[in-house]
This record gives C-alpha cells, sequence and structure tokens, in this order.
C-alpha cells in the first residue's frame, strides 16, 4: 500500500542496489531535473526521488503555509520520507536549497544519514557584514517581483484554486504535462524561505563528510561561498567544477556523475 | 559561421539567442537598438550582460532547468538590462533547439512597458489589500489571541495526555506495589503471631524492617514525584559544567570510591528549573554508575546541539518552528534490551530487581515534561545507553512564562 507521505511528495523508490541515496531538488523544478543522473546510479543504489509539498506532482492541497514558513517544514518533508521508508544512513544529494535542508536535516536525525552530496550549496544567499552571499536585499525582491509578474501571467492556469478544482480535472491534466510546474504562490513562498535563509550558524554542527560540487561562474551560489561552505562544515571536500551556472546535475551530467562516484568509492 | 536572419534583425521584437554555457550566438539589431548596445558589444559575451540579477537568478532556477526538459518555455515575463542600467520588461518565450550537437537556446520577447505599468497597479493593489488585511487591529488581535489559544490549547493536550498515564502507573502503583509488602507484612505477622517460628522470630522481624523500609521508599519516591508535578519552574540560566560539578559531589557521597569519567561538550548555557536540572543529571549519572559494566570505569559523554522542532506537537497543521536544545548523555555501561525502552520511564519498573527504586528515570522524565521538552533512551545490551533530551530554548524576557524562543527564520 502507498502510504499517505508517499503520495503527499510523489516518492519513487527504484534501483538494483542496496544503499539509499535520495535526490532532493531545488527552487523551481522538481523530481525531473535529476533524470540526467539517475540512471549512472540505478544499478548498484537504492534511488529516492520525491517533490517537496508544492513542487512537482506532489500533493497541493498538503501545503500548509505556516509549515514552509521556513525551510523547517521542507526539512520535515525529508524526515518523514525517510522516516517513512524506514530508512537509515542515506547518502543525500542536494541541489541548490536543498543543500541546506540536507544539513539542517542530518542536525535532526544524524542516524538518517552517511553522506551529503551539496550540489550549489550556500548557507546564506544576502551579503552581511563581512559575508559576501552574493546578493543585495534589492536583488532578491527584484526576484520576487519577477515571480510574482509570472504569476499574474500563469494564474490563468496555475491558481491553487484552479489546480485543486475537482469539477475540472482536465486542468490538472494540463498541469502533469508540464515539468517543473509549481503552484505560483507556493513558488514565491519557497522564493523567500530560500533567500532570505541564514543558516551559515548550522555549518558547524555537522560531523558526517560531504561533499561540495562548486559551479565555476555561478550566480546563485558563487565560489566565494562553496568556499565559505567547505571552510565552516567539518568534514567536507570540495570539488569546483568545469560546469557553468547553477544546475551542473543537468548541463554537465557527466561531470557530476564522476564527481560523486569517486568521491563515494574514496569515501567507502 | 552567421546564421541567416536578415528578416530577423530589423523586426520589431527582441530576439536573442545562446549556447548553454550562456554566450551570446546571435542578437537582434532591434534589441540591440532597445538596449542600447552595438551587436559587436554582445556578440560572444556572456548572456548576464543583458540581465539583471533577478532575471539570472530566474534563468538559473526556471528558464534553463525548463528549457533543458521540455525544450521550450512561453509567457515568462523578465527584465533585461539595459547598457545605461536601466531596466527594460519584457514578455518571453525561448525554444532550444539542438545543430550538431550542440544546443543554442532561442529567446523571443515583446516589451512590455504599459503592461507592466498596469501590472505593477495590479501588485500594488494586491499589496495593499493584503497590507489592508494585516493592519487591521481586530483581525491581528484575534489571531493573536488564537494564536496563544492554540499554544495554550496544544499544551493542556499534553497535560491531560501525561495525567491519564500517570493515573494509570499510579493505580498500578498502588494496586500492585504497595500491595505486594503489604501482603508480605500480613504474612510475616501471621507467622509471629503464631508463634510457630521459635528461633526464626528475629529474621522474620528483619524482613518485615526491610519490605517495610522498600515500602517507606516507595512512598516518599511517591511524594518526590507528586512534588515535581505541583512544582513551578523558577527559570534561571543553567551552565551545565558547573552545575555538574554540584552534582558530582552528591554522586560521590551516593557512591563513595567509585570513579565516574565525565566529558562535556556543546551544550550552550540554557534556561531551566536549576534544581529540577540537577535532580535529572543526578538520576541519569546514577544510572550509568549502578549499570555500569564490571571492571570498566564508567564513562559518560554528554554532548548539545540546537535544532529546530515545530512548537505544536498534539494540533494537527499547526506550524512555528522554534530553536529547541538537544542534549544526549551517552556511556559505556551494561545497556539493556531496547525492547523495554519506553517501560523504563513507568514508575517502580526496574529491568533489575537487585539494584535501585526504579524510579529515576519517571522523575527525569517529569522534569522534561516539566520543561515542555521530550526524553528518549536508546540501548543494547553490552553496548551502553544514550539518553537524548530535547527541550524547548525559553526567551530569558519571557522565561516567567514559558514562552517559546521564536526562530529567527520563522519572519
Amino acid at each position: 500500500m502507498v502510504s499517505s507521505i508517499a503520495t503527499r511528495n510523489n516518492v519513487r523508490v527504484y534501483g538494483k542496489g542496496v544503499q539509499p541515496i535520495m535526490f532532493a531538488h531545488g527552487f523551481g523544478c522538481d523530481q525531473n531535473m535529476w533524470r540526467f543522473i539517475t540512471p549512472a546510479f540505478e544499478n548498484d543504489y537504492r534511488i529516492i526521488l520525491f517533490d517537496y509539498v508544492g513542487a512537482g506532482k506532489s500533493d497541493v492541497n498538503a501545503y500548509e503555509p505556516e509549515r514552509y514558513a521556513s525551510l523547517h517544514g521542507y526539512v520535515q518533508d525529508v524526515l518523514e520520507i525517510i522516516d517513512d521508508l524506514k530508512l537509515k544512513d542515506v547518502i543525500f544529494v542536494g541541489h541548490s536549497v536543498s543543500s541546506m535542508v540536507g544539513v539542517l536535516a542530518a542536525i535532526e536525525e544524524p542516524s538518517y544519514f552517511s553522506k551529503l552530496i551539496l550540489v550549489g550549496p550556500s548557507p546564506c544567499y544576502i551579503n552581511k557584514d563581512d559575508y559576501k552571499g552574493g546578493f543585495e536585499k534589492k536583488d532578491i525582491e527584484d526576484l520576487l517581483e519577477t515571480m510574482e509578474k509570472n504569476y499574474i501571467g500563469w494564474a490563468n492556469f496555475l491558481a491553487p484554486a484552479i489546480m485543486s478544482n475537482k469539477e475540472r480535472p482536465e486542468l490538472g491534466e494540463e498541469l502533469t504535462e508540464s515539468f517543473c510546474s509549481t503552484d505560483p504562490v507556493i513558488a514565491r513562498q519557497f522564493a523567500e524561505a530560500t533567500f532570505f535563509s541564514d543558516n551559515r550558524e548550522d555549518l558547524r554542527k555537522i560531523k558526517i563528510p560531504s561533499l561540495i560540487l562548486q559551479c565555476s561562474e555561478d550566480i546563485i551560489a558563487p565560489l566565494e561561498v562553496g568556499e565559505y561552505v567547505n571552510k565552516n562544515l567539518a568534514n567536507s571536500t570540495m570539488k569546483i567544477m568545469k560546469a557553468t551556472g547553477h544546475c551542473p546535475h543537468m548541463s554537465e551530467p557527466e561531470e557530476t556523475i564522476s564527481l560523486m562516484k569517486d568521491y563515494l568509492q574514496n569515501e567507502a | 559561421m552567421k546564421p541567416d536572419h536578415s528578416y530577423l534583425d530589423e523586426a520589431p521584437c527582441i530576439y536573442f539567442s545562446a549556447k548553454d554555457d550562456g554566450i551570446v550566438v546571435d542578437v537582434n539589431k532591434t534589441t540591440c537598438k532597445i538596449l542600447g548596445y552595438e551587436p559587436e558589444e554582445l556578440l560572444g559575451q556572456k548572456i548576464d550582460l543583458i540581465f539583471t540579477v533577478a532575471t539570472r537568478v530566474f534563468q538559473q532556477t526556471h528558464l534553463f532547468p525548463l528549457l533543458k526538459m521540455q525544450t521550450t518555455v512561453a509567457e515568462v515575463f523578465i527584465s533585461l538590462l539595459a547598457k545605461n542600467k536601466e531596466q527594460v520588461p519584457v514578455l518571453l518565450n525561448a525554444e532550444r533547439k539542438l545543430s550538431n550537437g550542440s544546443a543554442i537556446n532561442i529567446y523571443i520577447g515583446i516589451v512590455v512597458n504599459n503592461r507592466k505599468k498596469f501590472e505593477d497597479e495590479l501588485v500594488a493593489a494586491k499589496k495593499a489589500a493584503e497590507a489592508a488585511l494585516n493592519e487591521n487591529t481586530a483581525l491581528i488581535q484575534a489571531k493573536v489571541e488564537l494564536l496563544a489559544h492554540a499554544e495554550q490549547l496544544d499544551q493542556q493536550i499534553s497535560v491531560v495526555f501525561k495525567q491519564n498515564e500517570e493515573l494509570r502507573q499510579f493505580n498500578r502503583v498502588v494496586t500492585h506495589d504497595l500491595q505486594e509488602p503489604l501482603r508480605k507484612l500480613s504474612i510475616f505477622t501471621n507467622m509471629l503471631q503464631d508463634g510457630k517460628e521459635g528461633d526464626k522470630d528475629q529474621l522474620v522481624l528483619q524482613k518485615i524492617k526491610d519490605v517495610s523500609a522498600r515500602m517507606r521508599s516507595i512512598v516518599s519516591g511517591l511524594q518526590q514525584y507528586v512534588w515535581l508535578t505541583e512544582s513551578k519552574n523558577n527559570y534561571r540560566e543553567v551552565q551545565l559544567d558547573k552545575l555538574l560539578l554540584l552534582v558530582n559531589q552528591q554522586l560521590k557521597k551516593t557512591f563513595p570510591g567509585v570513579d565516574l569519567d565525565l566529558k562535556v561538550e556543546g551544550v550552550i548555557p540554557f534556561q531551566a528549573d536549576h534544581d529540577q536540572m540537577s535532580l535529572l543529571f543526578y538520576q541519569l549519572l546514577s544510572n550509568s554508575i549502578r549499570y555500569r559494566k564490571e571492571k570498566i570505569k564508567a564513562n559518560v559523554w554528554i554532548s548539545g546541539t540546537t535544532t529546530y522542532k515545530n512548537k505544536y506537537v498534539n494540533i494537527p497543521r499547526r506550524y512555528q518552528y522554534t530553536h529547541y536544545l538537544k542534549i544526549e548523555i551517552k556511556d559505556n555501561g551494561a545497556g539493556f534490551d531496547p525492547h523495554y525502552k519506553d517501560q523504563v520511564f513507568e514508575l517502580f519498573k526496574r529491568l533489575n530487581v537487585n539494584s535501585g527504586l526504579g524510579i529515576g528515570l519517571s522523575l527525569s522524565k517529569k522534569v522534561i515534561e516539566n520543561h515542555n521538552g521530550k526524553i528518549t533512551i536508546d540501548s543494547k545490551e553490552g553496548e551502553g545507553t544514550k539518553v537524548t533530551i530535547v527541550l524547548p530554548l525559553i526567551d530569558v524576557e519571557n522565561k516567567q512564562t514559558g514562552v517559546l524562543q521564536h526562530s529567527s527564520l520563522n519572519k
């Protein structure tokens, strides 16, 4: 029987291996973004994919603004999925904001995780005192405005009231056709939870080994930020990638896979 | 090789294309004119040059992933950045084409200055409506009261659960733990009355003394438990290392000649009732000493970390994440069958009949519950025991009321 959490988070579990490896998507997309990576791990691992509540094909009706007002609601999603599947020692692969979700989850339940693989992590996006996160508050406000403007455009077919309209299921159909579809109101709140978060203090609480995959020329998580994470996260290894941008698992899947595999073999 | 796009050059639309790494491959004259660039200034450059910071983030988090996966994106609002740093609002369609194994992302758009003004007004109106709603004082008042009630209700539900559980345990104590010695007393006194024991009188009297002593300690244990139930927390700052110095002195009196190796790290000072915390650590460390492995010095490691938890434990669909302090107390003792990890917290439940009264962990649980926290125990026979305590971190200003400290992340 499929559990309520499995349905809520559109959880998919497959693969021929035993060692669980969980892939957590970042802000703006859903589990589909891992599809260039997962085939390389199918034979040796047990793969866990999911969508955060509000993203992809998760149950939008389970969205609680209070819960997802900060990253902790997303942390709870991850912990509940692992608990539901009764997993331990999971290798957690988090992209972007999910890196910090993984860090917070590992502080909460250390026994659930054996290693963290952080793709483009940033503990704090906004510049603060001596810390260079890469953004001014104004930049983030502009981003929120862009999101807001986009949901005026999308509202015709993406408004939450319509999405949960049981009398017009064809509207839901249309959504399932589109990848990375996110409810715009939720996307905006996710953007706020992500870009206003500050988890610099939490990095020091992690003891399990971690790999940082740092892209060159990443506007969202610049090199300096990667170095900050590397310095403050005990037992972390940083690899600077040839890939540019913020989504190496999509733009340079081969490089991403080989760095992940090297790390997992050497750390084992 | 430059693609032929002469018809596109003058077309009244934004047109540019770029590779995955963001290098501009092509741009039409209209776009250059609108942004105030010469084509040569853009060709071969990074597309970021004409993207605002927000657009760059949106490109990385939305546009690129969508193009990569479904090759087409429609009706997206972004802002382009002109040479004079002015923002140009654009409604964009994009498509990804593969040619000779490399991908080109093609963007077509129209400038939507007027539409932007209209949308700005829409957004402003929406925000004004939201602000009006938020500033409605009656509503704010009602919301504050509702939150306070929810928090109170949540705590009251916990209290009711606890009281039911306590009632069940008290009932067991009265019907079993106290009945048993009473029954023994009655047997022993009958024996004396019958006068058939002869020279064993002294032995029987000794047994009566032992049994009454056990009854007395059960009753005094219960009294301590009831005292904890009724006592009000007197919050003040607890510095664990200092508190442990005092506890250690007590332990030396209780277990003369027994050495305890204690290591503490990472426990920040926290607000709690000092006496209750002393009692708690005294009980936990007593257990580590009492159930140490034979011929091995008792080692205890105490470590702390701050974490976040939802303040609401009973009411569903209510969330407020607040700071908690998690303390782990690990020993190298004999451990026990994890099957009993819930039972050990019950009043007078002893796994080892020969030692202790079986109230230490009940008292510990009571202390933690008095602080709205949680205590769990993990153990394995032969591999030591780990007690985990989670305590809400209380604001210094609010320590009298016990209001929880709000997470800085909950804006």
